[in-house]
């Protein structure tokens, strides 16, 4: 990952995330930023992506795999991990009823988009005002998703580390490697 | 916090929990223990504002419960 976010977004010479295990344990961490988890990554734009991914040891009948519970990416305009200044993000649950023990179902897609903005069509009000409380359903979206949005958006314009023939093969391989093996949730409450 | 490597660090439950109480102070105004509380008893509402802090808090789970 730090390979893949060296080569285009990250600003130069930042380590990259960090990885957190709980005390004494290895069967789960969270892949998240660095010096604190919540920390949000510089980019060579001088926004910040803030990283935050659970991962977990499971047995699969191919052995025993890492897998994905819970991942959050959050695209800001600032290095505050609490701003209210976020410009998008994508959060991902594997399963909600593992925590979430309420008689109604999850209420939100298990995989979905946010985004920080106003509705500018003629005068539509939304309820709550803006589009930041909608959550728009989505496919998983992996890091090397978010990358790749953030790389290859010109409307973003962020400057790459590296020109995109050097960057473009290595997310196109990892994006081979998860995509096939993807948990897809329900695109919404069932 | 122990450093295990340039990249990895181990957290202990009480680090853990202290940085989803700070996360949770700062974006909600509540505890760190009343998030979790709310979040699962499913009366959280707009867990983006939250979710990285409940990804942190998966490391509190034992593995049963992945």
């Amino acid at each position: 990952m730090q390979l893949l976010l060296s080569h285009t977004i990250l600003e130069a010479h930042h380590p990259g995330p960090g990885l957190y295990w709980p005390t004494g344990r290895r069967d789960r961490a969270d892949l998240a930023g660095r010096g604190k988890p919540q920390e949000p990554l510089p980019l060579r734009d001088g926004r910040f992506l803030k990283v935050g991914i659970a991962l977990f040891i499971a047995d699969t009948d191919k052995g025993r795999r890492v897998k994905v519970s819970d991942s959050a990416y959050q695209y800001q305009a600032d290095p505050d991990p609490n701003t209210k200044n976020w410009i998008f993000r994508y959060d991902y649950i594997r399963d909600p009823t593992a925590r979430y023990n309420d008689s109604q179902p999850y209420p939100y897609p298990q995989a979905h988009l946010q985004i920080n903005a106003e509705l500018l069509v003629g005068d539509i009000k939304l309820p709550k005002g803006s589009l930041d409380h909608i959550h728009f359903p989505t496919r998983r979206m992996p890091l090397e998703g978010i990358i790749r949005l953030l790389a290859e958006e010109q409307q973003f314009g962020i400057p790459c580390a590296d020109p995109p023939d050097i960057w473009r093969p290595l997310l196109s391989a990892a994006e081979a490697e998860f995509l096939p093996i993807a948990h897809e949730a329900p695109l919404g409450p069932s | 916090m122990v450093q295990v490597n340039e990249s990895e660090v181990e957290l202990s439950r009480e680090e853990i929990l202290g940085l989803i109480d700070e996360g949770a102070r700062h974006r909600l105004g509540i505890r760190g223990e009343e998030l979790l509380e709310l979040y699962h008893r499913g009366q959280l509402r707009d867990l983006g504002e939250v979710a990285d802090l409940l990804v942190l808090a998966t490391l509190l789970e034992d593995q049963a419960a992945a």
